[in-house]
């Protein structure tokens, strides 16, 4: 029962339910100067702060451009990041 | 080797030569001036580099709120930075002015110099005649403002060389007597011009030397009318 109710839980997450490698990264855009800061999907290739940071880049769409990658972690930390990336949580 | 003498042409030369290595010394150093101005004012997007650089190195800031507040101060740097562009415009037309002002200064001093050369050499070379003013009814001649009093002999021949010197004319003694006789020129000798000449010479240069070197003070005696500096003994 508490396994299913996990389940149900992860595929609340969408199709991010079975990934285990994410990140969150600083990211600017130009004209006005416009910040955020995003949580992002990795795939298990590029799972590393070093790696990570073209994929990201690569990714960033509407103007934004990737300043810096803070850290890479799995499911774990997702919770305690949500609130901080706000509209930017998994949105790319 | 240098020639001893110097003319006013000269250092008119000279004058000119210094005038155009001025503007040019002038103009080369407000350019640096100005470079340095603008490349060391800060660009429009300092103010945006250094609020993404606290972005990046803080990584307590990441909370919406605070990614707003950091938006907010990058947006009044913006607004700060086209204060800046007029101040840099401002700054680049008072550069203009100064280089303009500067020449002109260059110009009026060095035309001064020229000026007070020539006048020390017009000085030198002795009288010069500025305006020669001639009343015949009052029999009086007036010489850059010296009176002097001519018979009615001597102001006739002073005019009749004053009306030729207007019509670029050279008269011979004989001619000179002719228009003061009013007889043709073919009865009139050399020799009663050259003493009417000699005459108007002795009058006017007396007066000339009593009034400019050798002062009569009445019921004194004599003295030279000039500053004692310029006395040399050789």
């Amino acid at each position: 029962m508490k396994q299913l109710i996990l389940s149900l839980a992860l595929m609340g997450l969408a199709s991010t339910a079975n990934a285990t490698c994410f990140a969150d990264y600083k990211a600017k855009m130009d004209n006005p100067l416009r910040l955020h800061y995003g949580v992002i999907e990795l795939p298990d290739s590029a799972c590393s702060v070093g790696a990570a940071a073209s994929n990201i880049a690569g990714r960033l769409t509407g103007g934004w451009q990737l300043l810096e990658v803070m850290s890479v972690f799995d499911e774990a930390g997702l919770d305690s990041r949500r609130d901080r990336a706000g509209q930017y949580y998994l949105r790319f | 080797m240098q020639d001893n003498t110097t003319s006013a042409s000269e250092s008119r030369i000279t004058g000119t030569r210094v005038v155009q290595l001025g503007i040019v010394a002038v103009v080369a150093i407000l350019a640096v001036a100005a470079f340095l101005l603008f490349s060391y004012l800060p660009d429009a997007g300092a103010f945006n580099d250094a609020v993404e650089e606290i972005f990046v190195v803080n990584d307590a800031l990441t909370t919406t709120e605070s990614i707003r507040i950091l938006e907010i101060l990058a947006q009044s740097g913006t607004t700060f930075s086209k204060v800046l562009a007029s101040y840099r415009a401002i700054i680049f037309v008072l550069i203009v002015f100064a280089t303009a002002l500067l020449i002109a200064c260059l110009v009026f001093l060095v035309t001064i110099i020229t000026l007070n050369r020539r006048m020390h050499e017009i000085e030198k070379s002795g009288i010069q005649v500025a305006s020669l003013v001639v009343s015949r009814e009052e029999g009086v001649v007036y010489l850059n403002n010296m009176e002097f009093k001519l018979t009615a002999a001597a102001m006739e021949t002073l005019s009749v060389l004053a009306e030729a010197r207007m019509d670029d004319d050279v008269l011979s003694g004989a001619e000179i007597e002719s228009m003061v006789s009013g007889k043709p020129a073919s009865d009139c000798e050399e020799a009663a011009g050259a003493t009417r000449i000699k005459r108007l010479r002795d009058t006017l240069g007396n007066q000339m030397v009593s009034e400019l070197l050798v002062k009569n003070i009445a019921r004194r005696g004599y003295m030279l009318a000039i500053d004692k500096d310029v006395i040399k003994m050789i």
